[in-house]
């Protein structure tokens, strides 16, 4: 199977067959990513933003870091922008939603669990336990320092493994 | 419950759900980079011509200029001398005309 890499240097040269075949390997894990981020309000179109915006500036992928990663900080500046111009709460403050009801379900307890979290919590919480993503990837794709990423990541684990125990 | 077993299950909830790609997605998302692609095309076209006009202009005015500059014409019984300020001016002009209305440009831009 042809690398990311190759692909994208195919997409850069207009390619859009080969930058079609990089959409769908991504779509799964953007749309997923947006998708919690948002909580499902809008996000395939912050997705396909991110795909087209992607494209257009595909010549600036380097290769330094996996093209996913670079996928995903587009996505999530996008969502900071959206956030900004829907005036929504900073992503450091909580977010509102309903009260989380006890119902067993360690799914649900924590889905809830990471939709109350602030979004940079929230997006730690799903690049480094759900992804795999190491503090440092973590970091670049959301542009914080390492230190913070690291407090955002053990504030989110924290809560989450609270609702995974039935405490949240 | 002890740590490792509290991140392998956050892994399994919060990882992206496995399912293989959706194609409706990537062909709405292909339409659009297409369609990115025609519109960038149409503007970098358009911006080509409106320099090759402004050179033109730039052209025909520094033309008339110079003539200006060069005083009222010698005898020349309306006949305008090809190796002359005003010759050459004229050339620029009629190519000016032909690049301004060659029929691909328009289509090229829409």
């Amino acid at each position: 199977m042809e690398g990311d890499e190759s692909l994208a240097k195919r997409a850069a040269a207009g390619d859009v067959a080969a930058y079609t075949a990089l959409v769908r390997r991504h779509e799964r894990r953007v749309r997923a990513f947006l998708g919690r981020l948002t909580r499902g309000d809008g996000a395939d179109d912050l997705a396909q933003e991110t795909f087209l915006k992607a494209w257009r500036v595909l010549g600036d992928f380097r290769g330094e870091g996996s093209f996913e990663g670079w996928l995903l900080r587009i996505a999530w500046r996008l969502f900071l922008t959206s956030r900004r111009s829907r005036r929504e709460a900073p992503v450091d403050a909580p977010d509102g939603v309903d009260p989380r009801v006890e119902d067993g379900n360690s799914r649900i307890d924590v889905e809830r669990a990471l939709a109350r979290l602030p979004a940079r919590e929230r997006a730690a919480a799903l690049l480094c336990l759900g992804e795999g993503y190491s503090h440092g990837e973590a970091a670049a794709i959301m542009e914080v320092p390492l230190g913070t990423l690291k407090s955002l990541v053990a504030r989110a684990r924290a809560a989450l493994a609270r609702a995974l125990e039935g405490h949240g | 419950m002890m740590d490792e077993e509290v991140d392998r299950q956050l892994k399994a909830l919060l990882a992206a759900p496995g399912r293989p790609a959706d194609e409706t997605f990537a062909a709405r998302v292909e339409r659009l980079v297409l369609i990115d692609e025609r519109l960038r095309r149409a503007r970098r076209a358009a911006w080509r011509r409106l320099a090759l006009e402004m050179a033109g202009a730039a052209a025909v005015i520094l033309v008339f200029f110079v003539l200006e500059r060069s005083g009222p014409a010698a005898d020349s019984a309306g006949i305008v001398p090809p190796f002359s300020a005003a010759g050459a001016g004229l050339l620029l002009l009629t190519l000016w005309v032909i690049v301004s209305s060659r029929p691909g440009d328009g289509a090229e831009a829409a």
